[in-house]
């Protein structure tokens, strides 16, 4: 493919991505949270509002939400490292 | 209101599976028409400049990648609203209400995820943050800035979006409570 097929950089300035495992880190954890403190408690008081039902807020909701938030906040962060070959060794 | 919502429902059900299949289109084209662009392009090429962030050609190269990427988000950014259209229709033809579990979580994850995940890549790849208009407009410096962040916004988004729509597809074939 001809170079002259890409736009050119003209006045653009490309500098490094900045990531870190600090960073990743810690959107996995808001990830994780939203998802426990957030859409978990919204699906429960829409449940409750419009049918009164407050199972979803039983033990066993409490640790499904949990546990999915978990799980979610672990394989997120491992996908935002890998996409951003942060800590890889090897591609 | 009641009366118009009614009156609405009454018309559309005997369409409820016409907008049925219309929705899947939309929800197909929503869901996997960025996925070989992003997954087999975008990302190998990001991820090579990442590696030599001063090198010029591969810039150009990882330019040229997300300027087409916005283009190429135009097909799901016209399925999205659809989706919402013939959603509500659905939901007014099928009589759905959060009485089902299914259907409460389904709303839940299209108002508090889709929603502001479609709004602000809409932005990115056709408003404010459209590569080609930054540099057509001369912006060098926004143009950079715009282009990490739209990095991180699809980075930070493609667990969000791999689980939830798998799940959202389960939840409304399914329907498991």
């Amino acid at each position: 493919m001809s170079s002259s097929f890409f736009p050119p950089l003209g006045n653009i300035k490309p500098r490094a991505f900045q990531s870190s495992p600090r960073i990743i880190n810690r959107i996995a954890f808001a990830l994780g949270c939203y998802i426990f403190f957030v859409l978990y408690p919204a699906y429960g008081l829409l449940r409750i509002y419009w049918t009164g039902d407050a199972g979803s807020f039983a033990y066993s909701g409490i640790l499904t939400a949990l546990a999915t938030s978990t799980l979610f906040a672990l394989f997120a962060r491992r996908t935002i490292a890998r996409y951003l070959d942060v800590g890889a060794t090897s591609d | 209101m009641t009366g118009f919502l009614e009156s609405a429902s009454d018309q559309l059900a005997e369409y409820y599976i016409y907008i049925k299949f219309v929705h899947m289109v939309f929800a197909a084209i929503w869901a996997w028409s960025t996925a070989v662009g992003y997954t087999n392009y975008l990302v190998p090429l990001f991820r090579d400049w990442q590696r030599s962030p001063g090198d010029a050609e591969k810039a150009r190269v990882r330019n040229w990648a997300m300027e087409r990427f916005d283009e190429g988000a135009i097909l799901e950014h016209i399925a999205f609203p659809a989706l919402i259209v013939t959603g509500s229709m659905l939901m007014l033809a099928g009589g759905w209400t959060p009485d089902s579990g299914w259907f409460a979580m389904k709303l839940v994850l299209v108002v508090m995820l889709f929603l502001p995940i479609e709004v602000t890549d809409i932005y990115l790849a056709h408003m404010g943050g459209n590569k080609q208009m930054l540099r057509e407009g001369g912006q060098a410096e926004t143009y950079e800035r715009i282009v990490h962040l739209h990095w991180w916004f699809l980075v930070v988004s493609t667990p969000i979006v791999a689980v939830s729509i798998t799940f959202t597809f389960f939840l409304a074939i399914v329907k498991p409570f």
